[in-house]
């Protein structure tokens, strides 16, 4: 089920009020159960079975651990969650990738052989985000730093949670199980920021994301008839469409979780306004980020290991944290390149250098140097987009040649340039609080803007586009 | 039950939805009727009598054919048109 869809805003209110009718944690946990796999099952109910599947492995691996005090043992049992995870995600996701990376390889040393092993399977969605939630049970039990629940029906609850079961924020064993576990009260405050990041989401998502996608579009189709201005401004349009997108489903997530009674964490604070690119992969997916850092990066040793290892570290999670994405080359290369600009910084230890939350906190526009940082950082991250965006790497390359060869004024496409623009502004303005969109004062401009906006959406639902992060 | 509708809480959160969907829905319906009335009013889809092939559709009939070029012809396609525009104009046309 997509939430910019009208099944959705039909099975959002009956779930809200069947919640709030039962007010007591048993009742209200089978129907986040049972909610959660209507909703899975709305786009396809065979892939049930896997959430299932990952859920009974990690409920019972993660008891045995408990059970368990010689550290040998804890181990191997540890390795049973994390390799069962790894095995859904290498069949169902990395299968063919494998196969046809083999086969190609291969036939450069002159083997042309036919490839029959591929898999006909389509990807499930979202497996990429609940096999990683479920492995942070494990691994957090595993540190004890968690304690295990007996409580099945909680657990599958916490794996399957519906507003972010298939394109995250990938929430910690550690921060959302209490929060199931615990008796919930309903909150008007909370409902009503809930709904306002919902609303907020699907203009960010239908609105911006959806409008850009029609320009980005056939700009990436036809590059090599273009000139290098139009080029530019497809990137671009691609950097905010990306954002919109991604940005616009954590929203509408966070906010459906607060109509519940649950704080998931934030997942995106106005990445575009970093002033370096460390910054920026403190604000962008962060919730991927921190997994990445806290059970890759921080075992491998971090930093702490000498200058060596700490490059070392740094190009493996930038390259793991690609392949996450995708099964392709050029999810590879993105990484690769973001490895490389954080490394510039890594490596002078200026990487933690800007720690401010907010931008320009006490003032109305930003200093001129950081207009100059946010800049920079931004077009280092547009440039990084084009490799995430093209259907392979020799695409990727040949659009960036000819951004930069061909420089001439773009004649077409420049329409979009005012939902950038839009974006950047109300961006802006909320900069305070990425958690509290329309938050404004008044009540007349406030109620005046939520019916805009709604009209906006409504005149832009043409389309129905699915997320861009459904296919990770 | 009673607990959930009792709730004072809850009974604000529902009155409040229940008034901002009917806020929403009439500025809605106000605006969808006086786009049709402004559209009847402002718009003349009457064809000159030497004119004898219509030409409706999206950007790519729009940029594609000239209808100064081809002089017995109208074209009024419009870029981003969605599906519905050229058979309300068509069905305009043929009242």
């Amino acid at each position: 089920m997509l939430f910019n869809s009208l099944e959705f805003f039909l099975f959002l209110p009956i779930v809200f009020f069947l919640y709030w009718k039962y007010n007591n944690i048993k009742t209200q946990n089978i129907l986040i159960l049972i909610s959660s796999y209507v909703f899975y099952g709305w786009w396809d109910w065979r892939f049930l079975f896997l959430i299932f599947m990952s859920t009974v492995v990690d409920y019972f691996v993660v008891l045995s651990i408990e059970n368990n005090s010689d550290s040998k043992k804890r181990k191997r049992i540890l390795y049973i969650s994390v390799f069962f995870n790894l095995a859904l995600l290498g069949v169902f996701k990395y299968f063919n990738f494998f196969i046809d990376s083999w086969v190609d390889f291969i036939s450069v040393f002159g083997y042309n052989i036919e490839n029959t092993w591929s898999l006909k399977i389509i990807l499930p969605v979202g497996i990429s985000f609940y096999t990683f939630q479920t492995m942070s049970y494990s691994l957090d039990v595993y540190r004890r730093e968690l304690k295990t629940t007996k409580d099945f029906i909680s657990f599958a609850s916490f794996v399957s949670f519906f507003p972010q079961l298939v394109a995250g924020p990938i929430e910690r064993a550690s921060h959302l199980l209490p929060q199931i576990l615990n008796k919930r009260k309903f909150s008007y405050i909370q409902s009503v920021e809930g709904l306002r990041l919902i609303l907020w989401g699907l203009f960010k998502k239908v609105v911006i994301a959806d409008s850009l996608s029609l320009l980005v579009n056939p700009i990436f189709d036809n590059y090599l008839n273009l000139n290098g201005g139009v080029l530019l401004l497809g990137l671009i349009y691609f950097s905010f469409q990306i954002y919109c997108d991604f940005s616009g489903y954590s929203d509408i997530a966070i906010g459906t979780a607060k109509l519940f009674g649950i704080e998931l964490r934030s997942n995106f604070i106005f990445p575009y306004f970093s002033r370096d690119i460390g910054e920026f992969w403190r604000r962008w997916h962060i919730s991927l980020s921190s997994w990445f850092k806290d059970y890759l990066y921080i075992p491998l040793g971090g930093s702490k290991k000498g200058k060596w290892m700490s490059i070392r570290n740094v190009f493996i999670i930038f390259i793991v944290s690609g392949f996450w994405h995708g099964a392709n080359l050029t999810f590879i290369i993105w990484g690769l390149a973001h490895s490389m600009l954080y490394l510039i910084l890594s490596l002078k230890n200026q990487n933690r250098k800007v720690t401010t939350l907010i931008v320009s906190k006490d003032s109305l526009f930003p200093s001129l140097k950081e207009c100059y940082q946010i800049t920079i950082t931004f077009l280092s991250v547009m440039i990084t987009w084009v490799f995430f965006r093209s259907d392979s790497v020799t695409d990727a390359f040949l659009y960036l040649l000819r951004m930069f060869t061909d420089i001439a004024f773009p004649n077409v496409y420049r329409s979009g340039f005012i939902y950038v623009i839009l974006i950047v502004l109300f961006d802006w303005w909320n900069r305070k609080d990425e958690r509290k969109p329309l938050n404004i004062n008044s009540f007349y401009f406030r109620w005046t803007s939520y019916v805009i906006l709604i009209i906006l959406i409504l005149g832009h639902s043409g389309q129905k586009n699915e997320f861009i992060y459904f296919q990770f | 039950m009673n607990l959930f509708i009792s709730s004072f809480k809850m009974k604000k959160f529902i009155k409040r939805g229940i008034v901002f969907l009917l806020l929403t829905l009439i500025v809605l319906l106000s605006l969808g009727i006086s786009s049709v009335l402004i559209t009847q009013q402002t718009f003349n889809y009457s064809i000159c009598e030497d004119k004898n092939i219509l030409i409706v559709g999206n950007s790519h009939t729009e940029c594609g054919i000239n209808d100064k070029v081809l002089k017995r012809s109208t074209n009024l396609s419009k870029s981003a048109s969605s599906f519905f525009l050229p058979l309300y104009q068509t069905k305009e046309l043929f009242k």
